[in-house]
């Protein structure tokens, strides 16, 4: 199987794993993880970024389908696709090769750890800063922020991990 | 043109990011009610700071016309005093009186009046809006009645902490229920959007013959308007053929273009009587 179908097999596992499981829980009233960016970051680093910016509009859509705040998650998908090119180029100091995705023996584990931890950060912050819109509460919001992102950043990471292609060692 | 496409083609990234995210702030403020309250709010306090600024320049070219009117209810307001004082109350023993009709002593108690002052005001839109420079701090609501000197002015519509929206009656939405003082019919008065002097009273019965010149009053049907405030006097009588309604032309109270100082009135207990009317549905 390629690295492609892989992806795409994977990306469906996620974002089902996010609707059914994550989207139900929430531990203590601040963490809810979500883990769909994820399927934005398996994305080819090469791809189009109209392509990119569209995908993330509708994978956005879904979630949002699902939770019930529509435009939410649309909100914060796009803005996370947004600067993902930019992320990327800064952090592989602008040498791409054609095709890659992110993967545990290219990139290793550290780098994959920044990459996915700023992302999901900057995806946790504008989600739950807009979620609330309110400066009155913003000591519980961040704590939801940092919670949450830490929770996603590990499951990111396991899942990743348990996905790791064996042909590749 | 070239330059255009060439322009769009070099950001097109950044041009599809932003319309995207526009897009999804557009959803987000549509279709959840938290955030569309919010959204109303901040725009209300914005747009209410910027008017408040503006008025404070302008009222300094008004004084000398507000003085006069204030001079005037000033002088119509003593003239009250003296009617009540000099007005006999029956006098059964030392502290006890004689009232005919207790009910007008609580619809007496029943409301209150909060002045405060307008900051903005349209005449030339279908959807016209008053903005004041008070809000839910000084007591205003939403769906609270607004007076001024001259008659019923409008409906508030949105309030944030200092500042309040209203719907005047030349607003499209604006619907009243209003009565004929001298025949006591009653029918529904609003506006087409045509002239802002004049409103239109429909769904009077065509058996009545209204005299013009007479007097259009708050029925009190509603808990907005207590009864018997001015909306304004009959100017012209139209029958529509085949109907059995008449409408009628109504020359509003309120100048509408020379809106300085307004009252809201505060209805004490409304809250109850819509708790009850919730209840009973």
């Amino acid at each position: 199987m390629n690295n492609n179908n892989r992806n795409i097999i994977f990306g469906a596992f996620i974002l089902l794993l996010q609707l059914a499981v994550f989207n139900n829980i929430h531990v203590g009233g601040f963490i809810n993880p979500y883990i769909y960016p994820l399927i934005l970051l398996l994305l080819p680093f090469d791809i189009a970024g109209w392509l990119l910016l569209v995908s993330a509009f509708f994978l956005g859509l879904i979630v949002d389908l699902f939770t019930g705040t529509l435009g939410l998650h649309i909100f914060a998908s796009v803005f996370v696709a947004g600067i993902r090119p930019f992320f990327i180029k800064f952090l592989s100091s602008g040498k791409i090769d054609p095709g890659t995705t992110i993967n545990f023996k290219q990139h290793g584990i550290v780098w994959l750890s920044v990459f996915i931890s700023v992302i999901f950060f900057i995806h946790h912050s504008v989600y739950f800063t807009l979620e609330s819109l309110n400066l009155s509460g913003f000591g519980y919001t961040i704590l939801r922020i940092f919670a949450s992102s830490f929770i996603s950043v590990f499951l990111s990471l396991l899942l990743l991990f348990l996905f790791k292609d064996p042909n590749k060692k | 043109m070239y330059n255009l496409v060439k322009f769009i083609i070099k950001y097109h990234f950044l041009i599809l990011f932003l319309f995207l995210e526009l897009i999804a702030s557009f959803i987000i403020f549509n279709n959840n009610k938290y955030h569309k309250v919010k959204y109303l709010n901040t725009a209300n306090f914005l747009s209410g700071s910027i008017y408040n600024f503006q008025s404070g320049i302008k009222e300094y070219f008004k004084l000398k016309e507000v003085n006069e009117a204030l001079a005037k209810e000033n002088a119509l307001l003593q003239e009250q005093i003296l009617e009540i004082t000099y007005m006999e109350v029956p006098k059964l023993f030392n502290d006890t009186v004689f009232v005919l009709d207790s009910l007008v002593l609580d619809t007496i108690q029943q409301m209150h009046y909060i002045p405060a002052k307008v900051i903005n005001n349209s005449l030339n839109k279908q959807f016209n809006m008053i903005y004041i420079n008070k809000g839910k701090k000084d007591g205003f609501y939403e769906d609270m009645g607004i007076i001024n000197k001259d008659g019923v002015v409008g409906v508030v519509r949105n309030v944030s902490n200092n500042y309040a929206n209203i719907t005047p009656i030349i607003n499209r939405d604006f619907n009243i229920n209003a009565k004929i003082k001298n025949s006591g019919f009653f029918g529904n008065l609003s506006w087409d959007g045509l002239d802002p002097k004049f409103g239109q009273l429909y769904d009077i019965p065509n058996h009545i013959i209204p005299s013009i010149g007479d007097t259009i009053l708050s029925s009190g049907y509603s808990q907005i308007f207590d009864e018997g405030h001015i909306i304004g006097y009959i100017e012209e009588v139209h029958s529509v053929p085949g109907k059995s309604f008449i409408n009628i032309q109504v020359r509003l109270a309120v100048e509408f273009g020379n809106l300085n100082y307004i009252y809201g009135i505060e209805n004490s207990i409304k809250n109850n009587l819509d708790s009850l009317v919730i209840e009973q549905q």
